[in-house]
């Protein structure tokens, strides 16, 4: 399995289902990784999931999208598929190794 | 009056400097297994900063003679004061804006500043004269060396709480540890600790106090570095108690 950026395979596979312009979509996708406490850099593919089903409903609902819950089902099960990349040391890592 | 106040400034100290020691060697000891930066970098501050240049200086404060062991207590604390800082700011970059240029402009400006403070610093334990000279805390170099230092410690503090703030909406939805949250929160305590610890004898000296004798500043310093003690304890070498509870009532805040 490749190592792809989760950000940016969730934008893409909304823009073919979503007819909204590409600077809305990506918005509302940073806005749920925001919701949920992350930058789309350096998310993986497992909590890219979870905001995906979670917290990008609420937000695709705010851009006028009819009942997106299943689609982002669908987009859930299949950003948690993409192979982590070998990320940067991040700070929350590196805070959890710290305690030994 | 000055009695309860001078005990509890050496007690604040000594746990600070047993504390400092027993998380710096535990953290160096992790890094030997690792092979990380973060942790190295923070165990040689703990080691230095904490376990080392206190009982440095008290000794060139208290010790009169022999003045050549009075001058390389003083030219040791300066020495690890300058070293300690460097690898704190070192890992606030290293470990929060690692990718960033604004930080690292901030910390090569930083660390020259801080060599230069230091290297005066170092220099006036040879060329001092006499000891009340080699004992003035509020020489040029080390208010350098301390202004440094304080924005080293503003800058991890707010980049903890900036990164708490961020895990706390993580940790709502399960995707991590509470205990690695808590951590994070600690480690902001530590850094608002170095703030007060090295913010307070600053105001002191733009106020024209003296340092060594002013109360409130004494007594603040004493506080801080006694809340720093206990944040790094539980940071790092927390007992088993402490983590059940920081998992059971998720105690991030």
């Amino acid at each position: 399995m490749e190592a792809a950026d989760p950000f940016q395979f969730v934008c893409d596979q909304l823009g073919e289902h979503v007819k909204l312009d590409r600077l809305a979509l990506r918005g509302a996708v940073r806005l749920a990784l925001k919701s949920a406490g992350f930058e789309p850099r350096g998310v993986r593919p497992s909590e890219m999931a979870v905001v995906v089903s979670r917290m990008l409903p609420k937000e695709l609902t705010a851009c006028g999208v009819v009942d997106p819950g299943p689609l982002c089902t669908r987009l859930a099960a299949a950003v948690s598929g993409l192979s982590a990349s070998a990320a940067p040391d991040a700070p929350d890592a590196v805070f959890r190794r710290l305690g030994g | 009056m000055a009695l309860p106040l001078d005990v509890f400034v050496l007690v604040a100290t000594a746990v600070y400097v047993g504390v400092g020691w027993v998380v710096g060697v535990r953290l160096l000891a992790l890094a030997r297994r690792t092979r990380s930066f973060p942790e190295r970098a923070l165990g040689v501050a703990e080691c230095l900063l904490a376990g080392a240049v206190p009982p440095l200086f008290i000794v060139a404060q208290v010790l009169s003679q022999p003045e050549l062991l009075v001058r390389a207590a003083v030219f040791g604390g300066h020495l690890a004061y300058t070293a300690g800082s460097a690898v704190m700011i070192l890992f606030t970059w290293r470990v929060f804006r690692r990718d960033e240029g604004w930080a690292r402009t901030l910390t090569h400006v930083a660390l020259f500043v801080l060599g230069i403070g230091g290297a005066l610093g170092m220099a006036r334990a040879f060329f001092a004269d006499g000891l009340s000279e080699l004992r003035d805390p509020q020489t040029t170099a080390f208010l350098v060396m301390e202004w440094v230092s304080f924005v080293g410690f503003v800058w991890t503090a707010l980049e903890a709480f900036l990164l708490h703030a961020r895990l706390r909406k993580q940790l709502r939805l399960g995707l991590i540890d509470a205990v690695v949250v808590n951590r994070v929160l600690l480690w902001g305590v530590i850094g608002l600790g170095g703030v007060l610890a090295a913010g307070a004898p600053l105001a002191a000296s733009l106020e024209g106090l003296s340092v060594s004798t002013h109360v409130p500043t004494r007594l603040l310093c004493a506080l801080a570095t006694l809340a720093s003690s206990v944040a790094a304890q539980l940071a790092f070498l927390p007992p088993a108690s402490y983590l059940r509870w920081v998992r059971a009532s998720g105690a991030v805040a």
